[in-house]
Order: C-alpha cells, then sequence, then structure tokens
C-alpha cells in the first residue's frame, strides 16, 4: 500500500475556497439544516424495527410477551462470542497487526511517538476504559431505571437483533458524524485521524474522552439491562468484526470488485456495510485523488447510514495517502488525554488556546497561514463554507469506475472505534 | 481550565442527547408494542 509524505501537495482549490476566518465558532447554516433534516429522519429509522414489530404483531396475532422471556438462540455460540468479545478480538487485532508489522506496513511512518500512542490507546481501552465503563454501567443502571431489568426480556432474539443493530450502529454514525462536523468536538476524534498509515495498530486509536464517553456503549447497555443481552452480544461481535476489517490493511472487497461474477455482491456489500475501501477513503489527507472522502463516509458497520443521508462516497480504490496534511505529531500524551494534558507545540489544535480548525485537512504551508494568527484564540474557526460542503458533502455519488452479555456486548464496542 | 470544563460539559451532554433520543424511542416504543395489544 503506497503512502504519501505528509503535507507534500499544496491546499486544494475546494479547500482553500472552503476556509473562511469569517465564520464564527459554530456550525454553518448548511451544515445546521443537514444534521436537523438527518435527525428527523433518523427518528424515523429508529422506529422502524418498532413499527414493524408493531404490525407483526398486529397482522399475526403473536403475543410474544405472554410466553415469557424468550428463549436463548446463542446456546452454542453464546461462549464463543462471549470469549471473542473478552479477549478473542484484541487476539485478532494483535495477530493481524503483527502481520503487517512484518510486511513492513509500518516501516516509514511508524515512530516512537506514534508506537507509544497506538499501544496506550489499545491497552488503557481493554485494561482501563474498559473494565471502568462496565463497572459504572452496572451500578448507575438500576437507579436510573429502577425495576426495569429485563422488561423486554420477551422480545424475540431476531427482533432484538434488528433493533439493536439500527440503535447502536444508528447512533455511532451520529456520534462520529457529529465529531466532524461540530468543529469544536473534532478534537476530541482527532487522535483516530492523526496516524499515517491504517492498520491494526490505529484501529482502537482514539483520545480518552472520546472513548469514555461513546454514546452507544450507554444504549445498547441500557438495551441489554431491559432484557435484549444476547441479541447484543451477537450485534456486536458482527460489528466488530466488521469494523475490524475495515481499518486493516487487508484489502478483503477487492476480489469482489476484480471478479465479475462477484460485482453484484460487491455493489450490495459496498452500500450496505463499511468495506476497507469506503472506510480507508474516510482516513485519507486528501479529497483531491477522487477516491478520499474525508468529510463523510462516517458509516462504521453500516455505509447504509451514508447513503441514506448523502454523506458517502463509494470508491474501489484506496487513497495514496492517510491522516492529517497539518499533523505536528502532537505528543502521546496530548493526543490521548486532551484537554487534560495540552501539547507544547506552536499552534497546534492541542496546544493551550489552540485554534479549533474541525476535520478541515490544510497542507502545512497553508495551515502555517491560517492557523497562526488564530492559535490564541477560542474565537476563530477555519470550518467548510457551503460550497465546500455542497460538494463534497451532500451528494451522494459513486466512482464506481475507478475502482457475559453485558460486558460482552460493551467490550465488543472498545475494539474498534470508529 | 475554565473552558476545557465548559468544553467536557458540552460535549456529555451532547452524548447523553445522542443514546438518551434512541433509548427514549425504544423504551416507549417497547412499551407500547407490550401494552396496545
Amino acid at each position: 500500500m503506497k503512502t504519501s509524505k505528509i503535507g507534500t501537495r499544496p491546499i486544494s482549490p475546494d479547500i482553500a475556497r472552503s476556509i473562511t476566518r469569517d465564520n464564527p465558532a459554530s456550525l454553518s447554516p448548511d451544515t445546521t439544516r443537514s444534521i436537523t433534516r438527518d435527525s428527523l429522519i433518523s427518528v424515523g429509522l429508529y422506529a422502524t424495527p418498532i413499527v414493524l414489530l408493531f404490525a407483526t404483531c398486529w397482522i399475526t396475532g403473536q403475543r410474544p410477551w405472554l410466553h415469557g422471556p424468550a428463549k436463548p438462540v446463542l446456546t452454542f455460540l453464546g461462549p464463543v462470542l462471549t470469549n471473542l468479545s473478552s479477549w478473542g478480538l484484541p487476539a485478532i487485532t494483535l495477530a493481524v497487526g503483527l502481520a503487517e508489522f512484518l510486511f513492513g506496513l509500518y516501516d516509514r511512518r511508524w515512530t516512537k511517538n506514534e508506537k507509544i500512542l497506538d499501544a496506550v490507546c489499545f491497552v488503557g481501552s481493554k485494561v482501563l476504559i474498559r473494565p471502568a465503563v462496565v463497572y459504572f454501567t452496572l451500578r448507575a443502571l438500576p437507579w436510573l431505571l429502577p425495576d426495569q431489568k429485563g422488561v423486554f426480556a420477551w422480545v424475540p432474539f431476531w427482533w432484538g437483533f434488528f433493533i439493536i443493530a439500527v440503535a447502536d450502529d444508528l447512533t455511532q454514525y451520529w456520534y462520529h458524524r457529529l465529531h466532524h462536523q461540530v468543529p469544536w468536538l473534532w478534537r476530541f476524534h482527532r487522535t483516530h485521524h492523526s496516524a499515517p498509515y491504517m492498520g491494526m495498530s490505529m484501529a482502537s486509536r482514539q483520545n480518552i474522552i472520546y472513548t469514555v464517553f461513546f454514546s452507544q456503549i450507554y444504549l445498547t447497555a441500557a438495551l441489554t439491562y431491559l432484557g435484549l443481552g444476547e441479541a447484543a452480544l451477537l450485534v456486536t461481535a458482527v460489528k466488530s468484526l466488521i469494523t475490524l476489517a475495515a481499518h486493516s490493511s487487508i484489502a478483503w472487497d477487492k476480489p469482489f470488485y476484480r471478479y465479475r461474477v462477484l460485482r453484484p455482491v460487491a455493489w450490495v456489500l459496498e452500500r450496505l456495510i463499511s468495506t476497507p475501501a469506503t472506510h480507508h477513503a474516510h482516513h485519507a489527507d486528501s479529497n483531491d485523488d477522487g477516491i478520499g472522502h474525508y468529510k463523510g463516509n462516517f458509516g462504521n458497520m453500516f455505509f447504509l447510514w451514508d447513503v441514506i443521508f448523502g454523506t458517502g462516497i463509494i470508491t474501489r480504490k484506496y487513497p495514496s495517502g492517510y491522516g492529517i496534511k497539518h499533523y505536528q505529531q502532537e505528543e502521546w500524551y496530548a493526543q490521548f488525554l486532551w484537554p487534560i494534558f495540552k501539547s507544547r507545540k506552536t499552534g497546534s489544535e492541542l496546544s493551550r488556546g489552540g485554534p479549533i480548525v474541525g476535520d478541515a485537512v490544510l497542507a502545512p504551508s497553508h495551515a502555517h497561514d491560517a492557523l497562526t494568527p488564530l492559535s490564541h484564540t477560542h474565537d476563530a474557526v477555519i470550518t467548510p463554507s457551503h460550497a465546500h460542503l455542497a460538494e463534497n458533502n451532500f451528494q451522494p455519488s459513486s466512482t464506481e469506475n475507478e475502482e457475559e452479555n453485558f460486558s460482552g456486548a460493551v467490550a465488543g464496542h472498545s475494539a474498534v472505534l470508529s | 481550565m475554565l473552558q476545557d470544563i465548559l468544553l467536557l460539559i458540552k460535549k456529555i451532554a451532547i452524548g447523553i442527547l445522542v443514546f438518551g433520543v434512541p433509548l427514549a424511542i425504544y423504551f416507549a416504543g417497547l412499551w407500547l408494542v407490550r401494552h396496545v395489544f
């Protein structure tokens, strides 16, 4: 896989047009409008499984609650999924990561600072954050939702699977999208995008605040507490495997594009779930090549949300470079613990009083021009212009011609983070 | 320092909103399915 040197390319005309210092530290009207519109559509999407369950009960006369708790379905798979969530996914991550290392994926980019950051994020999420989130959520739920434990245990397994799949992944889509589109939220997610490479080493790389307040963890935990735990276990296992594969340097999707007989499958797959090609495009350091789409492709397990909301670009090629053009190799502790610890790099977004640039990717020379005068104020923000959003964010298009249940459910989320 | 604390409070509020709305939809929806019939 090719990577390009950070900052060797000039700033794109799109980006240049999009950068304005006139914008306040708030959303542009177009972004506000699209977020409002799409969140209203989301209410309907969230409700879809419930409406269909209601219609099924109405039409067929089934009353599943009369039969007590739904029968366990994952009698054999249950222990497998539990093990997958506890040690299986980290083991897979380590094994694939080791292979990537041996094949030289990280040779040019994996500096000491990046190694420490990747390792701290990986171990921190498994050893520190995950147990803490499980512990405190288990303590809080009986207090927040008293006498509601298992109240929806009557929901049949596959209906529960449908509910959790939509609830969990659509919530993660929104959590992720807001961290890109709301300028002051971006710095909590920047750590994940600062990696100038794709692979297992960066799959868990996130700022600690981003990870601790991962919204869908709490939603799925609450639904598990309410009785949908078995379904949550399967959803999180499937989701973790898909998102892990999407971050991987293993281009498992390429055969689907190469062989004619598989192309109809590819057409469905790339619209339904995140493939390595579409998710790598999200991590691209530029949109200039027609492949990168760092201002879209927010989906995690399902790419379908990007298709519905028009935030996706489907590509079958891989970007030539990853990361952030104006990345300053900020200290690992600043990237992991910001805003508790700040970077000492002058002009960095993560420095004390650093600029808020949103997820605009600037070449260093232009970034310097744009950022330096703003580096000591919170008032100035560089955000995408309306024209830029219209061109790159909100036009669905395709460039195909270029080529234990609860803790298990919660744990799956910490395997791969957006 | 104060700005950082305000930033965290805003972030947590958005996080709660992002999962609170769907949780309310599912809680109310499943309760309705159970009690309408």
